[in-house]
């Protein structure tokens, strides 16, 4: 069985991180709650013996859980969230050697974050994820949590991206970064975001990009609770909202690694999704989108067959893009419950009526079965689209950062840090250009008049 | 008269589990277990092995992941081939007279096709007096995997080259076969009919007495050395008459309404009297196979004993090379796009690999016309 490791940077990435490790546990002990540490729970926890601090792997027959410890390393340039993470109710499952945190804050610079944190933590950041590998016995992938917008997730983030990359190159590197909203109280967050994303393009395997305003619009659509103002405060309020939106980008992650992790009749381990849903190197962007979304506190029975199309809604993505307006390169389904073959099989038929593929991947689906449902569902499924539609929102962001840029406002912060110049800029500019520019040539592509033998 | 068979892959392997469940003849041993050797990637599929029914000997599943990529597995193969063939010598040495190796994988995902493809020209040049049969599998036509087309290629490439009758099976037909009967079908069900369909390979049939079915098999199916693609079918759950019409039905769908011809064929029915076929039912299965004229014995009417009242049937007609054409050009179109190839350089398949690949389905459907024409 293979196991993945965490790394969750900066504010928003360690938010996220902690609503998962929360869900992760819920979801294995409501799969198996005998207390026996199966291959399946090591796939992203350790099961150690804290008499002797000594690492129980998982063994067949399985052993006890004696205490479990996440594969993960937290990363954070404040102390408040790691703090408030650490006296959680999940904090139990961290040790100190997994954290690495300072004081001051990265301001919302990407360069501060990937030039003067970057070169200040390289070495700590190696030996920690390091440590936790070697803890591993098959390694299959990292999953890297982090923000675009800000200065710790987007610039430390992508530093500790570019490191895996150069140190674990055999391992898979899935990227969630979470894209800053149109309204963003940043200012600069175009610049973090065009600057993280040169770096996510060239050192991420598979990158899920996920949008605040996708996640809000998301938990408005879903929840009932009218929330009393006046009992609460506003900052409890936003936190009830992100936790909500930040436990829909956990599910994204639970729902990728279940079939790696619970049985299935169709498997699809962890490196399928990069390989068969990657065409290129550039293709490497996978729009998630979720159904059913329903809250716990009124759960609908949708039908299993509106369940698929949903998944093709605008309103289900957690990336907002039309994909009407584009081509898929490759599309993947990730079912989980009790679904047959045949009603997958019905269903892919249905839609491929109304979905336009690249001419050379008509046939370019990818299908998952696995048996375990999440709770409280019968039946979930998630699609991984490899659209280039996604080139509206790249343009959307070329067009904030060029009012920025042709100006060059707010550049100073950045040119100020030590081993940033603007060349980086310019660079990351054009690396968005071309990016958009991929997706246009993918678009516009036609089949080539290829000379066959007939033989009759 | 004995066989060893290895199942490869998620789906090499539930099939095996099936195939065990009937217990062939010509895998049982001395001590009660039976000649299969399991390899997967993923420890999970093999879990499910009841270690009444096989021993963990015959197991190995030591082995990182092939990404559903058919470059990766082919690669992943070459590192492990030494330890899995010492496995299937084992198994060898164990019994008395081995005619050959059966072979179930599927041809569309990374260890399947991969590992599949790799064993067999390994198993082929280490034991070249016995036979090589493979049984595999075809993806359904809508994705199960967007890189099948290549890894079906790439992998029948290897099998032309090696195999001596490579059995082909389509789980879209297999599908469409129980869809008639129920709506709701899941892998286990299609897992079942597949098994069905082969026992042909597996019962001990009266005409051929003590013999190896599989051998048997080979023998009629795969008389020219560059046609050895054969297709399997069957009915069961019907009285006699109902069966061989709905098998009679299916070779004539198999045949294109007799579009297409066939070279050779098969026909065994079960059941528990060991009855033969009434003539006029012989000719009714003559007539659907559309066979060549050039061939004077072009069938043989078997019939077992079993529980389970049915009919098999295999041929080998050439029809099968369109549906890998198809397949090809599926592949070639995306091979002159250029999509997906830096995962497969990454592990030594390049386009030259590729371009040998298509020429080998171009000629497999050149030498399938040239006979049946």
């Amino acid at each position: 069985m293979t196991q993945s490791i965490v790394i969750q940077v900066g504010q928003c990435g360690n938010q996220i991180g902690s609503q998962f490790w929360a869900a992760a546990l819920k979801e294995h002990g409501n799969h198996d709650s005998s207390g026996y540490f199966s291959e399946s729970v090591s796939s992203f926890f350790r099961n150690i013996d804290s008499r002797f601090s000594k690492n129980l792997p998982a063994s067949h027959p399985p052993s006890k859980i004696q205490r479990l410890k996440a594969r993960a390393v937290l990363i954070d340039m404040e102390e408040g969230v790691l703090n408030n993470l650490i006296h959680s109710e999940v904090g139990e499952l961290f040790t100190s050697a997994e954290l690495i945190k300072d004081v001051s804050g990265a301001g919302n610079n990407w360069a501060t974050g990937f030039h003067y944190y970057g070169e200040l933590y390289k070495e700590h950041i190696i030996d920690s994820i390091r440590k936790e590998c070697e803890l591993c016995d098959c390694l299959q992938s990292f999953f890297v949590l982090h923000s675009m917008g800000g200065g710790t997730g987007s610039g430390l983030g992508t530093k500790t991206l570019s490191l895996i990359a150069e140190y674990f190159p055999e391992v898979f590197r899935f990227v969630i970064p979470v894209y800053p909203s149109a309204d963003d109280d940043v200012i600069t967050s175009p610049y973090n975001t065009t600057l993280a994303m040169k770096q996510i393009s060239e050192f991420g395997n598979c990158i899920i990009p996920v949008e605040n305003q996708a996640l809000a619009a998301i938990c408005k659509q879903t929840s009932t609770a009218k929330v009393d103002t006046i009992k609460h405060t506003v900052v409890d309020v936003r936190e009830k909202a992100f936790n909500r939106m930040n436990s829909l980008v956990s599910k994204v992650i639970l729902d990728i690694t279940a079939s790696a992790r619970f049985d299935g009749s169709m498997n699809v381990d962890i490196n399928e999704i990069s390989m068969n849903l990657v065409p290129f190197p550039r293709a490497n962007y996978l729009i998630p989108a979720i159904a059913p979304l329903y809250s716990p506190k009124i759960p609908q029975q949708r039908h299993l067959d509106a369940i698929f199309s949903d998944v093709f809604n605008s309103s289900n993505q957690l990336c907002r893009v039309d994909l009407r307006k584009g081509l898929y390169l490759s599309c993947a389904l990730l079912v989980r419950g009790k679904v047959q073959v045949s009603d997958v099989r019905r269903n892919i038929d249905k839609l491929s009526e109304n979905m336009n593929f690249i001419y050379w991947n008509a046939e370019g689906w990818k299908t998952g079965l696995c048996s375990v449902p999440p709770i409280k569902q019968q039946y979930s499924v998630l699609s991984l689209a490899n659209t280039t539609a996604i080139r509206y929102t790249f343009e959307e962001l070329r067009s904030r950062v060029s009012k920025l840029y042709t100006r060059k406002a707010h550049l100073h912060h950045y040119l100020n840090v030590d081993g940033m110049d603007i060349d980086q800029v310019q660079n990351a500019y054009e690396d968005l250009s071309d990016q958009i520019a991929f997706y246009d040539e993918m678009e516009t592509a036609k089949p080539l008049e290829i000379a066959r033998q007939k033989v009759f | 008269m004995s066989c060893v068979a290895v199942f490869i892959g998620q789906c090499g392997v539930s099939l095996g589990l099936e195939i065990l469940k009937s217990e062939p003849p010509f895998l049982q041993c001395y001590d009660g277990s039976q000649h299969a050797v399991f390899i997967d990637t993923e420890i999970k599929v093999l879990r499910r092995i009841n270690s009444s029914l096989i021993s963990s000997n015959n197991v190995f599943s030591d082995l990182p992941g092939c990404g559903g990529c058919f470059a990766k597995g082919s690669s992943s193969a070459q590192t492990y081939l030494p330890q899995i063939l010492d496995k299937i010598h084992s198994q060898i040495e164990r019994t008395d007279c081995c005619m050959g190796i059966l072979l179930v994988h599927s041809l569309c995902g990374g260890t399947g096709s991969g590992y599949g493809s790799s064993i067999t020209q390994e198993l082929k040049s280490t034991y070249p007096e016995m036979f090589v049969v493979n049984v595999g599998v075809l993806p359904f036509k809508t994705g199960e995997n967007p890189i099948q087309a290549y890894n079906v290629v790439l992998a029948l490439a290897g099998l032309q080259e090696s195999s001596d009758m490579v059995i082909l099976v389509e789980n879209s037909a297999v599908s469409a076969d129980l869809s008639s009967l129920k709506s709701n079908i899941s892998i286990s069900q299609i897992n079942f009919k597949i098994v069905q369909d082969l026992q042909l390979i597996f019962r001990n049939a009266k005409q051929i007495p003590n013999r190896c079915a599989l051998w048997e098999v080979l023998k009629v199916i795969s008389s020219i050395p560059t046609i050895k693609l054969a297709s399997l079918g069957s009915s069961y759950g019907l009285d006699v008459t109902a069966n061989c019409n709905q098998a009679v039905r299916s070779i004539r769908c198999r045949t294109g309404f007799s579009k297409f011809h066939s070279v050779s064929g098969i026909v065994m029915s079960s059941d528990n009297k060991y009855c033969l076929l009434d003539k006029k039912i012989e000719e009714k299965f003559q007539k659907a196979f559309n066979f060549v004229e050039w061939n004077p014995f072009p069938v043989e009417f078997w019939c077992s004993k079993s529980k389970d009242r049915g009919v098999n049937y295999a041929v080998n007609n050439e029809q099968i090379a369109s549906t890998l054409v198809e397949i090809s050009d599926a592949a070639m179109l995306k091979c002159h796009a250029g999509a997906y190839l830096h995962w497969f350089e990454q592990y030594g398949v390049y386009k030259e690999d590729f371009e040998h690949a298509f020429n080998v389905v171009s000629k497999i459907q050149e030498d399938y016309v040239y006979y049946c024409r």
